[in-house]
């Protein structure tokens, strides 16, 4: 008979299979997939990786996510840019949807990412309203719908490839790309169970 | 609480979202059990799993197979035709020199979900003649973690606002690859979502246990 | 611990257990439907060669019917040895038929051509290759393509325009209009066989040869065009692209236009527009004949090219010259071949006879051919058809494999331009301007002032500009009379200068030097009073060219 307390009973990611917390090194038992993998740098690779994506999302907005080239005469446009011009055109729904996709999302991925990896070692809002796991499981759902705007500068740059008019990816292109890849990294790399702690 | 032996946690589930304890109860076939707190569906069971899985699966493949072989989009800007397929679309960012996008595109719209369902494949018709257990296991494993990568739904819904941020400019008319994609994230979207990586476990489990007396943990 | 229970929702699907291996079934159907659908609407693989690739793009240039896309290029690699590309591409099904000997390709790109430019769509859409060709005949794969736009809805004539010059903005591709409409162009230029002339090879296009008529005059489009039209000065200058390709025009005035043009018809390239509008003078059916003539005229200033003209007006040119020595008469004796257009003798009223036949004729009525002067400044000379006063009877001669001969008379003008010429030599020898300069000198050092010395030294300088405008002025008609003047105003200055000087004491240098130069002056006025006397003989004054 083993004494076992529920906050102790662990959930397996990898094969949703309930296994009981036996403190440093946790191996599910069904799937045999460590659990609490390292201990000691818990937050570490997520922070690592949080940290690489923010970084990458600097040339993201500063370099031209979109060229134009006609003719020869290129011009290129940055996400920001984009949507400023898309104001300014009058589309104002598609410009508040670029907005919110391509800008707001990200920064709101960091600004969760951040908190909870904070909340991790220190006591801050442990008693908010706020569901840590449900925000943990937002940030992990929506993560991925962030490289839409990738996917769309490949569609748009194999789609208009005439001898004279074309599309070209930018800088931007690459380094959102990378932002969005490591933004779910450290989103994976965050052992959901740490949240448990401060419960 | 007190338990006999570890082997109890097989009787407990964890709701993935609030994280309630519960406890597994069979079902009938085709229910759904889902959680008393947050109402999420935790598992379901069918009794035909494999055969579903299977069938599914290939015609997932063959989806894919005519996804990516067909043309996606043709469009008609300036008098000129111009089509693209998910291949060309991959190929032209390597073309014009971007590697790392066109790497992390390839695996995430055609590399990652050919692997999935290949393994979905794989995994169900080992269940199905019940075979090579510790295989499954670590094919099991590995589908785990790729199926938060696999990315095809998201490339279709890029798909239609690419479009939209041409409709001004060309004539748009979608091929055969747009309808099959269209088929495969479906199928896509069922088997990874209904299809809980734990029933495949139980099932797993169902189908070795006259083979073992008790699970063997790595 | 407490545990939930799950909550459990029964599920009122359909049973999948028979209808779910349909799915894979109904999946596999439709892929294999779409597959043979594509595998039959594959045509065959092809491979043309071409000399170069001009902008095809393997996996994406296509090869077009009529723009209807029938073929994409699938590769492009070079031929074995090196002398051209190989262009591989897979045609669609209904390309099949079309695939015989007969077939042809080409690479469509933006030229010009003779409807203007086409291809420009290429621009967009890239350059891709066309395809033109009939259905049957013998499957082929294996092509050769063409290495210039096929032409195949223009069909058209070519002519031969020839011009006695090249003209260097006439070149290969350059348009030929007509009324400003790009009716044909430019198909080769090359030098005829005789060195003399140079033949340019046109192509009009079909609908525009009903156009084309034995009158109808070419003439090189200039890039300038400066026409005094009711009076104020009409400028145009030629479309920027004239300026780069250059541009034949040609006009009909609506004679013949029953009778086709022949094959070896050889139209005559013009210069420029005015040479057309102002000498109608025969039609283009030109008779051109070759006559020669004998001279022992000095010739020196005769060049081929020269004009032959009959009352004025340019009716053939000099096309060879050749002299050869008279050992009697220590002559240069000259043979000049000219071709002379003989229809321009046409009377039109007068069906019967041909042009040359009339001047045949003529000559026995007493035309002779006259070498004269065509201005007396540069001396250039040219042959001149005029009646004479009858010096005899004589006729065209023509002797077996001979040029036939007109008869020439001499040209006493010739002797007078000489003499008017050695005139003008003379006085631009006179030593004038030392005289002046002297004529300072003196003044300047004598300490008598002489009241009339400067203004006599100003009136020989005036009349010494004055003489110097002349010499220099290209006025020919008023020529002889001014000199004339002029040398009278000389001598007296000159008599005048003299009296003065004289008062200046024994100033011999100055004194010889007006002396020598009043005879000289003298002598002159003397010779050019005896040009006048022999100018006024002949109140044609054909010296002074046409009026």
């Amino acid at each position: 008979m083993i004494e076992v307390n529920e906050k102790d009973l662990l959930r397996c990611p990898t094969c949703e299979a309930v296994n009981l917390d036996k403190g440093k090194e946790n191996v599910c038992r069904r799937c045999a997939s460590p659990i609490y993998k390292h201990k000691k740098f818990k937050t570490e690779k997520s922070w690592a990786y949080l940290i690489t994506a923010i970084i990458a999302y600097i040339p993201a907005n500063l370099y031209p996510m979109l060229i134009t080239s006609q003719f020869g005469s290129r011009e290129g446009s940055t996400i920001i840019g984009g949507v400023i011009l898309l104001w300014e055109h009058g589309s104002y729904p598609i410009a508040a949807i670029i907005f919110f996709a391509s800008i707001m999302i990200p920064i709101v991925k960091f600004l969760v990412l951040i908190y909870l990896l904070i909340s991790v070692k220190y006591p801050i809002g442990k008693d908010s309203k706020v569901n840590k796991h449900k925000l943990y499981y937002m940030t992990e759902a929506i993560g991925p719908w962030s490289m839409i705007d990738v996917f769309v500068v490949a569609i748009l740059m194999a789609l208009i490839h005439l001898s004279n008019i074309e599309i070209i990816a930018g800088t931007a292109a690459t380094a959102f790309a990378l932002s969005v890849f490591f933004t779910l990294l450290a989103a994976h790399a965050f052992d959901e169970s740490l949240i448990k702690e401060n419960r | 609480m007190k338990i006999e032996n570890e082997d109890v946690l097989d009787e407990l589930v964890i709701c993935p979202q609030c994280h309630t304890l519960h406890k597994e109860i069979p079902i009938k076939d085709g229910a759904k059990a889902c959680c008393s707190e947050c109402g999420r569906v935790m598992y379901r069971y069918d009794s035909r799993l494999a055969e579903h899985g299977l069938a599914l699966s290939i015609t997932a493949l063959i989806f894919f197979a005519v996804a990516n072989f067909f043309p996606l989009v043709k469009i008609e800007l300036l008098g000129s035709e111009q089509f693209i397929t998910i291949p060309k679309t991959i190929l032209s960012l390597f073309d014009n020199g971007f590697y790392v996008v066109g790497m992390i595109c390839a695996f995430l719209i055609f590399i990652f979900p050919l692997m999935i369902f290949s393994l979905y494949l794989l995994i169900f018709t080992l269940l199905k003649f019940g075979v090579r257990e510790q295989l499954s296991k670590e094919l099991l494993v590995l589908l785990s973690r790729l199926k938060p990568w696999s990315m095809s739904d998201i490339f279709l819904i890029s798909i239609l606002v690419a479009l939209v941020k041409l409709i001004g400019y060309a004539q748009i008319h979608m091929g055969i690859s747009f309808w099959a994609l269209i088929v495969f994230v479906l199928l896509d979207i069922y088997l990874t979502r209904n299809i809980h990586i734990s029933e495949i476990w139980m099932l797993r489990k169902r189908v070795f246990l006259p083979k073992n007396d008790k699970e063997v943990p790595a | 611990m407490p545990e939930q229970l799950p909550k459990v929702e029964e599920s009122t699907k359909f049973n999948f257990v028979t209808s779910i291996w349909i799915v894979p079934f109904i999946a596999l159907i439709i892929a294999g439907w779409l597959a043979y659908q594509y595998f039959s609407e594959l045509g065959p693989e092809i491979r043309i060669v071409f000399p170069s690739n001009q902008g095809l793009k393997a996996g994406q240039s296509q090869i077009k019917y009529k723009d209807v896309p029938v073929g994409t290029i699938t590769k492009i690699t070079l031929q074995k040895d090196g002398e051209g590309v190989v262009v591989i591409a897979r045609m669609d099904k209904v390309a099949e038929p079309y695939l015989n000997e007969d077939t042809r390709f080409w690479i469509v790109k933006p030229e010009l051509g003779i409807s203007g430019v086409t291809g420009l769509d290429t621009l967009i859409s890239g350059n891709y290759i066309g395809i033109t060709g009939r259905k049957g005949g013998k499957f082929k794969n294996s092509f050769v393509g063409l290495d210039h736009a096929y032409r195949s809805e223009m069909k058209g004539e070519y002519y031969v325009l020839r011009s006695l010059r090249g003209d260097s903005s006439i070149k290969q591709g350059t348009p030929v209009y007509l009324k400003n409409i790009r009716v044909g162009r430019v198909e080769y230029v090359m030098l005829g066989l005789d060195d003399i002339f140079v033949d340019v090879i046109i192509f009009i296009d079909k609908q525009y040869i009903p156009y084309v008529h034995t009158d109808s005059k070419f003439w090189v489009r200039s890039t300038l065009d400066a026409e005094l039209v009711n009076g104020a000065l009409d400028v145009t200058l030629a479309p920027f692209i004239d300026l780069l390709q250059g541009a034949i025009e040609f006009s009909s005035s609506g004679y013949d236009t029953n009778q086709t043009v022949p094959s070896s018809f050889k139209f005559l390239l013009h210069r420029n527009k005015n040479v057309v509008n102002t000498k109608k003078i025969g039609h283009a059916q030109k008779e051109i004949e070759l006559f020669m003539l004998n001279t022992e005229d000095s010739i020196a200033k005769l060049k081929i090219g020269s004009p032959v003209k009959y009352d004025g007006f340019k009716i053939g040119s000099v096309i060879e010259i050749t002299l050869s020595y008279d050992k009697k008469t220590h002559k240069m004796k000259g043979k000049v071949i000219t071709e002379i257009d003989t229809s321009v003798f046409d009377d039109l009223s007068d069906a019967n006879d041909t042009g040359k036949e009339n001047l045949h004729h003529a000559v026995m009525e007493g035309l002779r051919a006259r070498i004269d002067t065509i201005d007396p400044i540069t001396g250039r000379l040219y042959v001149n058809l005029l009646f004479t006063d009858n010096d005899g009877n004589k006729t065209i001669e023509k002797l077996n494999g001979q040029y036939a001969v007109i008869p020439t008379v001499r040209s006493v003008n010739g002797d007078m331009m000489a003499g008017f010429s050695k005139i003008m030599d003379k006085i631009n020898r006179l030593p004038i301007e030392e005289l002046v300069a002297s004529l300072n000198k003196v003044v300047k050092e004598s300490e008598k002032p002489v009241a009339n010395a400067n203004v006599v030294l100003e009136e020989l300088k005036e009349t010494v500009k004055n003489l110097n405008a002349l010499t220099s002025k290209k006025t020919f008609a008023a020529m002889p009379d001014e000199v004339d003047k002029a040398l009278k105003e000389l001598t007296r200055t000159l008599k005048t200068t003299k009296k003065v000087v004289k008062g200046y004491g024994n100033n011999s240098l100055l004194n010889r030097q007006i002396s020598e130069t009043l005879k000289t002056v003298n002598k002159t006025s003397e010779e050019m009073r005896e040009f006048l006397k022999m100018l006024n003989r002949k109140p044609n004054s054909l010296i002074f060219g046409d009026k």
